[in-house]
């Protein structure tokens, strides 16, 4: 092989190395397929109280902490509300999530001995819970919050993270 | 090639790239930092009691030592540590004088309006001890309002909370002008300011 032939074949050799290690790097650098490329949400959930009801835990204590959430995620916390005052209380929880950035995406249910307080999303849990939990005097309730991300929801979650505050709003039973 | 030739390719590369250099150089330079983000919410100071709206005590036809106890627990649930003092901005009526009126802070295990059902007082005892109508003078403003504290703290903070047993007892020594007399209807208030 001449001196000219063989520069030819050590610059395609070298040529074709250095595009090897750009591809390699590309493809390195890509991000997964799926859902496991992207940032997945978080929500965390307190109970507010207030003169008339008592939540344990109590804000800022959270009594949800999701962890990484992605479509199909699930996560559940529990808290009990009491019933301080001498009347018989009609008792709704209203969210107040500290962004919009997971309202019309998480999925929020809250039920209190098998009875499911309301099942919506995080958006029309700011109105409150659809059916009350009735509360005598003194008395106490185990409430469970399930929060889940369906799993035919494509985006809108990514990286989102929410602190939702669930404050009671009561009323008066004759 | 020609020793000349290979001079002035030299020449007119060095010469190429000390231009690009020199716009490197002469440019403006240029840089910037940044903080994002910046904002300012404010605190909240909210406090609540467990009433409902109800009152502590209604008694009608009292007689001589008739004495009533009732318990009323109070939240603070505001961001803030707050100061809380207790006063009445209410007139007081005629029976007023002959009304003691105690006021005594605790816990209780639970609270249930106006029930005073396992009420464990505080070792400091009494916040209050006199007439109702000496309360209604000397306690009318947060100014000069009785101050309190859970436990044994210095302030308020988030979800603390006081359990207060009111008790009122119609003096056993009222004379006669005070049948038929009233304290009309009075109102207790804590009031809680950020510290």
């Amino acid at each position: 092989m001449s001196t000219s032939a063989t520069d030819r074949f050590t610059r395609a050799i070298g040529a074709a190395i250095g595009l090897g290690l750009v591809a390699a790097l590309i493809v390195a650098a890509r991000p997964a397929g799926g859902h496991g490329g992207v940032l997945p949400a978080s929500l965390r959930f307190t109970a507010s109280l207030d003169g008339a009801i008592a939540a344990e835990p109590a804000a800022p204590k959270p009594l949800l902490v999701s962890g990484p959430m992605r479509p199909g995620s699930h996560a559940q916390g529990n808290f009990t509300l009491s019933n301080q005052t001498g009347e018989t209380l009609a008792v709704r929880l209203r969210a107040k999530p500290n962004s919009t950035a997971l309202d019309g995406t998480a999925q929020v249910r809250l039920e209190s001995r098998g009875v499911v307080l309301s099942e919506e999303t995080l958006q029309a849990l700011r109105q409150g819970t659809t059916k009350p939990l009735r509360l005598a005097p003194g008395a106490a309730a185990p409430v469970r919050v399930v929060a889940w991300i369906p799993a035919e929801v494509e985006t809108g979650y990514e990286g989102r993270d929410v602190t939702v505050a669930l404050e009671p709003q009561e009323e008066t039973l004759p | 090639m020609k020793t000349t030739t290979k001079v002035l390719l030299t020449a007119l590369c060095v010469g190429a790239l000390g231009s690009l250099a020199a716009m490197g150089v002469f440019g403006a330079f240029s840089a910037t930092t940044t903080n994002a983000g910046n904002t300012i919410t404010a605190g909240t100071v909210s406090i609540a009691d467990n009433d409902a709206g109800a009152a502590m005590y209604s008694i009608t036809n009292a007689k001589p030592g008739e004495s009533v106890s009732k318990c009323i627990k109070v939240t603070y649930t505001g961001s803030l540590d707050a100061d809380v003092h207790i006063y009445t901005t209410s007139t007081i009526g005629a029976l007023g004088q002959y009304v003691e009126l105690t006021i005594t802070p605790g816990t209780q295990t639970t609270p249930t309006f106006p029930s005073c059902t396992g009420f464990t007082p505080d070792s400091g005892g009494a916040l209050y001890s006199g007439t109702l109508a000496n309360f209604a003078t000397a306690k009318n403003s947060y100014a000069n309002g009785v101050v309190d504290y859970p436990g044994t703290g210095t302030k308020w903070a988030a979800n603390e909370s006081v359990v207060y047993q009111v008790t009122a007892t119609l003096q056993s020594s009222a004379p006669e002008a005070a049948q038929g007399a009233t304290t009309g209807a009075h109102t207790f208030t804590w009031e809680a300011r950020n510290q």
